[in-house]
């Protein structure tokens, strides 16, 4: 008689989405979009655990990070041949549509340079991903976009939709993704970004 | 013999892997062990047979003071089947225990942003639809053993992913498992071009030429994919040889995925036809489900009306 035998093994955890890495992929396409004259890029792998889930759930009331969020992530620096352009990261969001991957570019002192759906099965990303709109994230900081979210009523502002001039879920689901961003990379990243001018002050151009 | 050196080889390398682990957290790096079990059924001689594995897989990025190099990326595994048949051919019988390497390869990004990347090691194939989505230690599976003979295979490979255009051509030894096939002037050439596969439609070319231990291969294929909602619809339209005998082959896949992923269900037909008779006729209907963030569940029926056998296989897999 054979046995279905699932050991026990009393090991340390390490928060990972159930995905082999093979299938890991730069985010090459996104990177080229947010910042079309880079030449390189340098990536940093840091844990996103249950700690930031709280920190998050707290600074950002009725917004949790999903399982598929937690784990190790990476912020890629990317540089052109007189330093750094910009921080990418992408973070998914939860919709109607499954998720939603979209990448943010991110100065260094934290404010959005522009974002790119990377994944969204929902054809009204193409009237988000428009410059009118994009104007509308970029150079903003956590608070400005969170004075764009009424957190009671779990919904973006009358504000918000009327700037954009979109009333759809998705216009939403771009507005948390933004906020969930910027406070995810401040608390997994902010040593890195601490030290990313010092380190590349040295950067040598090829 | 070849088989057993590799072993012998990636044992100390698998060890030694493990090892830095402990020291990886704060670098570059993504490490998860990996544990599943798996039950098949067949209605053929109604039997059960079971495949466990464990292994790890190790991921790191390699960057210098300009950026990011390369990625390395290591899967080994020890593997036990137990009755199970038919098996990957790198079993010796029904009943066998191997450490099997899925993807064990450095992927060199160093050469700038508009030249190819070189990847060196044990390659996941770079054909058709299977090339876009991955099955690694997943039920889902597309064409790859059935089209190519190795999923993966030990060889050298250009690549590259930008805005607009995927593109891979690898150049392999024909051994699959082991660093060298039995017969020496085996090789599999084979390559991909397609469109970027974040867009929500995406298609590609691929082909695939190959001798292995004497099995002469031709492919051409067409592949396309389109996601809409929740719905993703792929195909794939080959035309093949297997020593002189042409076959047409034609896979497509309807699955449907619940807003927060965890739950994939999906539906597969593949039909072949050689000279002018189905050689094939199969349906796959399968499901997956994540019921916890390391935990997924996932389960599978296939029927091959020409063949007339049915089989169901289920798979438990924990990463942690």
């Amino acid at each position: 008689m054979h046995r279905f035998i699932i050991p026990v093994f009393l090991l340390f955890s390490v928060n990972v989405w159930s995905q082999a890495f093979c299938g890991l992929r730069d985010p090459v396409a996104m990177i080229e979009k947010l910042y079309p004259d880079y030449t390189s890029f340098q990536s940093i792998v840091r844990t996103v655990d249950e700690r930031t889930r709280e920190v998050v759930s707290k600074e950002l009331p009725g917004m949790v990070l999903h399982f598929g969020e937690l784990g190790r992530h990476t912020l890629y620096v990317v540089t052109d041949n007189d330093g750094v352009l910009g921080l990418v990261h992408v973070r998914s969001e939860q919709s109607q549509w499954g998720l939603v991957e979209i990448a943010w570019g991110i100065s260094k002192d934290l404010k959005i340079d522009g974002f790119a759906f990377q994944r969204c099965r929902s054809a009204d990303k193409y009237k988000l991903e428009v410059p009118k709109i994009q104007a509308v994230f970029n150079g903003k900081r956590l608070e400005a976009l969170k004075s764009y979210y009424d957190f009671e009523a779990a919904a973006p502002t009358q504000t918000y939709t009327n700037t954009i001039g979109y009333t759809g879920e998705l216009g939403e689901v771009l507005l948390k993704c933004g906020m969930k961003t910027l406070l995810v990379t401040e608390l997994v990243w902010w040593q890195d970004i601490d030290t990313i001018e010092s380190s590349f002050n040295t950067f040598e151009p090829n | 013999m070849l088989a057993l050196y590799t072993h012998r080889l990636l044992i100390p390398v698998g060890i030694s892997l493990i090892s830095v682990m402990s020291y990886a957290e704060d670098t570059s790096s993504r490490q998860s062990f990996d544990l599943s079990s798996r039950m098949v059924y067949s209605d053929v001689d109604d039997s059960l047979g079971f495949m466990h594995a464990f292994g790890i897989d190790y991921h790191k990025v390699v960057s210098n003071a300009q950026g990011d190099i390369g990625t390395l990326t290591a899967q080994l595994y020890v593997t036990r089947i137990d009755n199970l048949f038919p098996h990957p051919p790198f079993f010796d019988d029904k009943h066998d225990t191997e450490l099997v390497t899925r993807i064990f390869n450095f992927n060199y990004t160093g050469l700038g942003k508009n030249l190819p990347n070189i990847k060196v090691g044990h390659i996941e194939l770079p054909f058709g639809s299977e090339y876009r989505i991955n099955t690694n230690g997943t039920l889902l599976q597309y064409t790859h053993p059935m089209n190519l003979g190795p999923k993966a295979d030990w060889g050298v490979s250009i690549n590259k992913q930008n805005a607009s255009i995927d593109y891979e051509v690898s150049l392999t030894t024909g051994g699959g498992q082991s660093f060298r096939p039995d017969d020496a002037s085996s090789y599999v050439l084979t390559g991909y071009i397609g469109t970027s596969s974040h867009h929500d439609f995406h298609y590609g070319f691929s082909f695939n030429q190959s001798k292995i231990n004497q099995v002469e291969r031709e492919n051409y294929a067409v592949d396309v994919a389109y996601y809409e909602g929740l719905w993703g619809f792929s195909a794939e339209w080959l035309l093949g040889e297997k020593n002189d005998v042409n076959y047409q082959q034609s896979f497509t896949e309807i699955n449907w995925r619940s807003p927060d992923e965890k739950q994939l269900y999906y539906l597969q037909l593949r039909l072949q036809r050689q000279f002018s008779d189905w050689s094939r006729q199969d349906l796959m209907l399968g499901t997956r489900y994540h019921f916890h963030r390391d935990l997924v569940l996932s389960a599978m029926l296939t029927y091959q009306e020409v063949q007339n056998t049915v089989q169901l296989s289920a798979q438990l897999r924990w990463r942690f």
